[in-house]
């Protein structure tokens, strides 16, 4: 697998990130934030940076936003999106796995990444717990670090 | 479809040949005519995305301009009136993002790089937002100074 950053002429790509009828409400809103909100957010020190995460073949398996923590000195992992017609086979955990390992050595970037992921949210806090630590929960939410 | 020369050119004499249009229905050919123009032959649905991104480039050549000119009305920006909301910052930005989608669109000869953005933030100038602390990060102060107690020092 392998991971790289978007640039505003490849966002499009992004569009069959979009399921047409979502189960649980978290992925039709981390889908809009990918889709929609995120590629307006892009360009400063602050802004946002989508990446990609593909095959061996380059198909595209995971997108995922990421922006600098506006208080740690740390990378906050905005959103990870698994492309719709690979969800349920397996591939988060792996692809997840190489998206920290690439944030974590950007020499652009702090070592130390940031997500949050809703309690509700069972499959990705399987993940996370696998591959982060996780705060207690707190407002719905579960704070996950990495390393 | 890309910018690339017709890889196929044909005689005016040879367009009944069912040939030329087999190869037209796949990408450009060219009809020599003899005069000074050739003709070409394209599917349509080719042609109907290169008018589709020369109206997204003609739209990014006028909004570089109105971009110099802070004051231009509202109803001159036509389809990208959402333009007149932003601060300087916002258009920098913005017409950073449509130029290296304008490129791409016409590099593959497709206008999805440029529609694709446009919609976005047509959509969020409407309005449009998913706020949640999962995307913005924000945390209570017990959480924040657990993780601050993680994070390595620079």
């Amino acid at each position: 697998m392998s991971v790289r950053r978007l640039g505003a002429g490849s966002f499009w790509l992004l569009a069959g990130f979009v399921s047409p009828e979502p189960r649980d409400p978290w992925v039709r809103e981390s889908e809009d934030f990918l889709t929609t909100v995120a590629p307006t957010q892009m360009g400063d020190a602050r802004g946002s940076t989508i990446v990609q995460v593909s095959d061996a073949e380059g198909e595209l398996i995971a997108a995922a936003v990421y922006r600098p923590h506006q208080r740690l000195y740390a990378t906050h992992l905005q959103c990870f999106v698994i492309a719709p017609g690979l969800r349920g086979r397996g591939f988060a955990q792996r692809s997840f796995e190489e998206l920290l390992e690439w944030l974590r050595t950007q020499d652009d970037l702090p070592d130390f990444v940031t997500w949050a992921v809703r309690e509700e949210n069972a499959p990705m806090l399987r993940v996370s717990s696998h591959l982060g630590e996780g705060t207690p929960p707190a407002s719905g939410l579960i704070h996950f670090h990495h390393p | 479809m890309s910018s690339t020369p017709p890889q196929h050119r044909f005689r005016k004499s040879q367009l009944r040949d069912p040939k030329v249009l087999a190869m037209a229905s796949r990408g450009v050919v060219e009809i020599i005519t003899g005069e000074d123009d050739g003709v070409a032959m394209l599917p349509w649905r080719a042609y109907v995305n290169l008018r589709r991104v020369l109206d997204y480039a003609a739209g990014f050549v006028q909004l570089s301009v109105a971009a110099e000119h802070p004051d231009t009305p509202r109803a001159l920006l036509g389809d990208y009136a959402f333009f007149a909301d932003f601060d300087q910052g916002d258009r920098v930005r913005f017409m950073e993002a449509f130029g290296e989608a304008v490129a791409e669109s016409i590099r593959l000869g497709d206008p999805r790089p440029v529609a694709f953005l446009i919609d976005a933030y047509r959509t969020v100038a409407k309005g449009f937002t998913v706020s949640s602390a999962v995307f913005s990060g924000e945390m209570s102060p017990e959480v924040e100074e657990r993780l601050s107690a993680k994070v390595p020092r620079r």
